[in-house]
């Protein structure tokens, strides 16, 4: 008899905390997501991981930087001289990065013009003309590859950079130009137009739908500053408050 | 007789238990993709992300506080010069046009995510954003024709050189390896944004309509975005020699 009142509780206890097993799961929530959604989240937390590996560099960089600072103070050497010549060194390299000064080295050239070859009749003008998407993924194709600084038609691509087709033009940086489009790219010249026209390459596919498409290699490049106007109405800076 | 009262009852469990137990199987033998998990092991991800994020918080709490430490310094052992005053008020604006500062301002916030799996289309296993990456291109290249001034992609401030790619599985941003949901923050006047983007026929309803992703967009008053985390460092270009200094 006892045995039995004992078999029926292991039962009762495995039922019940079956049920808040399965319970639990529910939660008021979808009870089953796509697999894409683990993989998703996997790559999201690797991105923060590096994010804060980058974050880590710059701290590590600020420290020996403060840490100079202070033995400079603590010696009573002139720390003014040291900060000086600290600013000019940042003023040089955030000049060339937000595209405030000319910039020049090696890269590529890129020259992209409408196809000249004959439609067929089932075709349409636009399947052998330059659009705004083409030139935006060359562009992108480009920075993937380690670009440094683009140029497109010399207007200086820079953050708030657009690049819109409007009937027969192409908009860029608010400057309408017409075709052909030549992109310069300063970086590693090789490697850029490789991405370009190594199999795969965005530029073959232009080019098997009939678009003139070239890339050169060269040794000096010279890419304008931005010259348009860049006054902001919207943003401010949040400084951190402490 | 009492033994036969004992006999139903145990049958009854026995086929419950039956039954738990297979339910148990079926929901965890989908580990394949394009079948479907359980959420218990998405929520257990979403908790490590949630660690992983507190703990970025932490970090950049720091780099703040470092940077507030240098720039009390640096103001203190400058010298009130004219022309020094000038080249700090010029750094700034050259950081602020690289991307390196952090802003705040009014916009918008969009965020979009794949399609909700369904019983009839449960999807190829593949992210219709990720593949589709040049929907996020051509975004970002509106909101930048709308006249937005700062845009970020899941917190990677979008610069000069940012790139939007898929490599392999992920779509790199910054170099930074991104997944959907994506968030796309952009500071610049929200009503034109909006306009821009939900004309008819224009981004948000190709990527709704012929996507069938979900896409939501919202004015703020407030945006914050955060400044490009990544090392600026150029091997191949160098500024042009200027002869007039500024």
């Amino acid at each position: 008899m006892k045995m039995k009142a004992f078999l029926v509780f292991i039962l009762c206890f495995f039922v019940g905390s079956s049920s808040i097993e399965l319970t639990r799961v529910v939660n008021g929530r979808h009870l089953f997501v796509s697999p894409r959604v683990l993989e998703d989240y996997k790559v999201t937390i690797e991105g923060e991981r590096q994010d804060m590996a980058n974050l880590a560099k710059l701290i590590d960089e600020g420290k020996i930087e403060l840490q100079e600072l202070q033995a400079l103070k603590a010696a009573d050497e002139d720390v003014g001289r040291e900060v000086e010549a600290k600013l000019f060194q940042d003023l040089q390299l955030y000049s060339l990065s937000g595209g405030f000064v000319d910039a020049q080295g090696p890269g590529v050239e890129v020259l992209i013009d409408d196809g000249t070859r004959d439609l067929e009749p089932w075709e349409n003008p636009n399947d052998i003309l330059v659009h705004d998407l083409d030139l935006l993924i060359v562009i992108n194709e480009l920075k993937a590859a380690g670009a440094e600084m683009i140029s497109v038609n010399g207007q200086r691509i820079i953050d708030s950079s657009s690049i819109t087709c409007s009937g027969y033009t192409v908009r860029i940086n608010g400057r309408f130009y017409g075709k052909p489009f030549r992109i310069n790219a300063i970086g590693d010249g090789s490697r850029m137009s490789a991405a370009l026209i190594g199999p795969g390459g965005y530029g073959m596919d232009l080019k098997e739908w009939g678009l003139f498409f070239k890339v050169t290699i060269l040794d000096d490049i010279k890419i304008p500053a931005y010259t348009e106007d860049r006054t902001s109405k919207y943003v401010v800076l949040s400084l951190p408050t402490g | 007789m009492q033994n036969k009262g004992g006999v139903p009852v145990i049958f009854a469990l026995a086929l419950l238990i039956g039954l738990i137990i297979s339910i148990q199987l079926n929901t965890s033998d989908a580990s394949d993709q394009g079948g479907l998990v359980t959420y218990a092991q998405a929520s257990a991800l979403e908790r490590q992300l949630k660690e992983v994020r507190s703990e970025k918080e932490l970090i950049m709490a720091e780099y703040l506080e470092l940077e507030q430490r240098l720039k009390e310094i640096e103001e203190q052992s400058i010298s009130e010069d004219a022309l020094l005053q000038a080249a700090m008020k010029d750094l700034e604006r050259y950081r602020m046009g690289s991307g390196v500062l952090d802003v705040k301002g009014p916009g918008v916030i969009i965020t979009i995510d794949d399609p909700v799996p369904t019983e009839d289309n449960p999807g190829d296993g593949y992210s219709t954003i990720m593949i589709r990456s040049d929907l996020l291109l051509s975004l970002v290249n509106k909101l930048k024709d709308a006249g937005a001034e700062a845009i970020s992609i899941n917190g990677q401030r979008i610069i000069a050189k940012t790139e939007i790619s898929l490599a392999g599985d992920n779509v790199n941003i910054n170099t930074v390896p991104t997944a959907p949901p994506y968030t796309i923050k952009a500071i610049g006047n929200p009503e034109t944004i909006e306009g821009t983007l939900t004309i008819r026929f224009g981004i948000i309803e190709i990527m709704r309509n012929n996507y069938g992703l979900q896409v939501s967009i919202a004015k703020q008053d407030e945006i914050e975005i955060q400044r490009y985390n990544g090392v600026l460092r150029y091997l191949y270009a160098k500024p042009v020699e200027n002869p007039v200094a500024e």
